[in-house]
């Protein structure tokens, strides 16, 4: 079997591939977890409601390659955020930021939870207490009726 | 700019003929259509060029750097720059001739009257 220049080519090449994470590695080493901690609070942006980290997809592994080189530049990972809320607003955060108008959807929910427990509370004293509070309205009744009742009452019996 | 893929089916087909129709229609104006094919395999997207003929420059976003930088989202998505280099219209889906010219006419309008 000879040794073509198609298998040099070959071996060139993965050659080449073995070294070439040894040369990233000359920048600023990325620790897996580091990235993965940003890319689970990012959306997937071609997929519904799935973090950065979860997706299978392609956008989302070429975004967490470009978290991993910004953070190998010495970014941190608010920086790293930063740059992906400024290309895709703060839509992209899986978690609004709790400030400003985005304080609505964190408050809104205990809001109405409250306002849902002192209803109750105010309705089940309500039920509670009118019945010793209001008695029933007297019934006019005039002496004839009351001489009926009182006949039927003891002939039923 | 436009952002395409060979997969984005029917979409980008049907926006590819309106691309190089308006690219070869306003080329002598100073209008640019640049071609960026993300998510793609290098074949596909050659011989999509090919049966369109395409004859404006387009590129291959090998690692969604550019995409990301764009913020876009899908594809097809078109991006009208001005003449500073300013994103000035985003458009989700297929461009049509209408599309097309109103923006660029409106842009070409802005940078020829100070």
């Amino acid at each position: 079997v000879s040794r073509g220049p198609f298998e040099l080519f070959s071996a060139l090449i993965l050659l080449g591939a073995a070294l070439s994470p040894a040369a990233a590695q000359t920048a600023k080493s990325v620790s897996e977890e580091v990235v993965h901690e940003v890319a689970t609070q990012l959306r997937c942006v071609v997929c519904q409601n799935l973090s950065v980290a979860d997706s299978p997809s392609e956008m989302a592994s070429q975004m967490r390659a470009i978290i991993r080189e910004r953070l190998a530049t010495g970014e941190s990972p608010a920086d790293v955020q930063r740059y992906f809320v400024d290309r895709y607003g703060e839509w992209i955060l899986l978690s609004p930021p709790r400030r400003g108008f985005n304080l609505l959807v964190w408050l809104f929910p205990l809001a109405a939870v409250a306002v849902g427990l002192a209803a109750t509370v105010a309705l089940v004293w309500r039920w509670t207490h009118r019945r010793r509070g209001v008695r029933p309205p007297p019934v006019a009744v005039d002496a004839a009726m009351s001489e009926r009742i009182r006949r039927e009452l003891e002939s039923g019996s | 700019v436009n952002f395409w893929a060979s997969w984005c089916y029917p979409a980008c087909y049907e926006e590819a003929p309106v691309l190089e129709r308006n690219w070869r229609g306003y080329r002598d104006r100073g209008v640019v259509v640049v071609g960026v094919d993300i998510q793609d395999k290098r074949e596909a997207a050659q011989k999509f060029v090919g049966d369109f003929g395409l004859t404006f420059p387009v590129v291959q976003d090998l690692k969604g750097t550019v995409s990301v930088d764009y913020g876009v989202y899908g594809v097809p998505e078109t991006f009208f720059l001005d003449r500073q280099g300013r994103i000035r219209v985003k458009h989700v889906g297929a461009v049509t001739d209408d599309v097309f010219r109103a923006t660029v006419d409106r842009l070409l309008a802005e940078a020829d009257s100070p």
